[in-house]
């Protein structure tokens, strides 16, 4: 599918700025919907009703395995998911057609720039990725499921409330029911499902009907989940989210739900291409691939942090923690042995206290080191390895 | 006595000063590092809040079963 300019021939890509077509040559500007696709002929492909298909070329990728739709101008010698130059473009394909789309805002420069600004602020931030070098930027619409579901639960609720010292159970009652719009879940098998919830949230108010005209000049990533196949993830998606907005009106600690009845509705399943830059670039010969929510400019990804800096800064830190703990642990235990209190309760205490922050700091590296897992290509491709194995 | 309690105390400060120095010290990085590791929330999806039909606090869990 390319869309031409009347007046040049040239093609005429989606402008973010002005929301509207822009040729690339010749700058004239035209509505959406103004301009018509010029069909290939091609491709012998199964009739489909026109109005629910749509043509595209499919590229699939020899490295991660990654097969991606591309409109008309955009031409490619990399893979947007992992960075290799391993691709073929192997077929003309009619896809499903979106019903919805969010076009991009967020322009390529702006995007980078995002990276840049962001790195440039961050304190353990290796230098070499600070001066980064883009090797591979490009806009990706992705394909997802918009769930509108109903959720209802009667639910008991356990919990641990301290009084004077002394720690209570409690249980609560909760009865509450509610509706969910525009549930995002990701249509693509190639996308780690945890990398694609990250880009959320999305402003669904800025959802407008498909037109193909907006993809010209980006990806599309192919759709290869159905709705049915999406349904429980919604079920436990509604369910996390329902969930917690329940608990956080029982207060206490260890909060946990004890009995429950749950009843969930989908109502409506929408098929809808939202944006996203891929940006790879590479550290130590390892590509790194940044996502940027191309309506709302939010960043995801993660790049390993330099240990020198981290040392540097956690023995300050310690210096510093030192200084104030050591004579107030002192200070207390001297208090305790003289006022009769109970000496061996404030040293275990303190002892749980130095296990949780240790244990919170674990939790924490645990969580950058799997952010960083899923933006460094190789889990890509340890995704595709084990789809195609499996 | 008070001998041994300011050993304890310099070894307890010690254990607590390490750990809240490893703990300071990731959450910093993560802040540097990890961009965007969170998800859309209630209010992401939810146009209203929460409808509660009923809410009861401290209740005999037997009688609700």
């Amino acid at each position: 599918m390319i869309i031409k300019c009347p007046n040049c021939g040239a093609a005429v890509e989606f402008d973010p700025v002005s929301g509207k077509m822009k040729c690339a040559y010749c700058e004239s500007i035209f509505e959406m919907g103004e301009l018509t696709p010029e069909e290939e002929t091609k491709q012998d492909v199964t009739q489909e009703p026109a109005q629910d298909r749509m043509e595209c070329n499919i590229y699939s990728c020899k490295s991660c395995g990654a097969e991606l739709a591309v409109n008309g101008v955009e031409a490619s010698t990399f893979c947007a998911y992992c960075g290799q130059a391993t691709i073929v473009f192997d077929r003309v394909s009619h896809e499903l057609k979106p019903e919805l789309i969010i076009p991009f805002k967020v322009q390529k420069d702006q995007a980078i720039n995002a990276i840049r600004e962001r790195f440039a602020t961050g304190r353990f931030v290796p230098n070499e990725v600070k001066n980064f070098d883009v090797e591979r930027v490009c806009g990706i619409y992705i394909p997802y499921w918009l769930f509108d579901t109903y959720y209802y639960d009667r639910q008991i609720i356990k919990a641990t409330i301290r009084n004077n010292d002394k720690s209570q159970t409690v249980h609560y009652y909760r009865e509450a029911e509610c509706n969910f719009n525009n549930l995002t879940l990701d249509a693509s098998r190639n996308l780690n499902d945890d990398s694609s919830q990250r880009l959320e949230p999305y402003n669904m108010q800025e959802l407008r009907s498909f037109d193909v005209g907006y993809m010209s000049g980006y990806y599309a990533d192919r759709y290869d989940m159905k709705n049915t196949d999406l349904r429980n993830l919604a079920y436990s998606r509604t369910k996390e989210l329902f969930d917690t907005e329940v608990l956080s009106t029982c207060s206490g600690s260890g909060k946990t739900i004890v009995s429950n009845a749950p009843k969930m509705s989908i109502n409506k399943e929408t098929y809808a291409m939202l944006p996203a830059w891929f940006m790879t670039f590479r550290y130590n010969n390892q590509p790194y691939t940044m996502l940027i929510n191309g309506q709302t400019g939010k960043l995801v990804g993660a790049v390993p942090f330099e240990s020198r800096k981290a040392w540097k800064s956690g023995i300050l830190t310690f210096f510093i923690c030192a200084l104030i703990c050591i004579p107030l642990a002192i200070t207390m235990l001297l208090n305790s042995l003289y006022s009769g209190e109970n000496t061996f309760e404030l040293i275990g205490g303190m002892i749980i206290v130095s296990i949780i922050t240790m244990v919170v700091g674990f939790i924490t590296l645990g969580k950058i080191k799997h952010s960083t897992q899923l933006t460094s290509s190789q889990e890509m491709n340890k995704f595709a390895h084990d789809r195609q194995e499996g | 006595m008070t001998f041994v309690m300011i050993i304890l105390g310099i070894i307890l400060g010690l254990a607590l000063a390490v750990g809240l120095a490893f703990m300071i010290t990731m959450i910093r990085v993560s802040k540097s590092n990890d961009l965007g590791n969170s998800k859309g929330d209630f209010k992401s999806f939810s146009r209203v809040p929460l409808h509660m039909i009923n809410k009861r606090d401290r209740i005999n869990p037997n009688k609700y079963r």
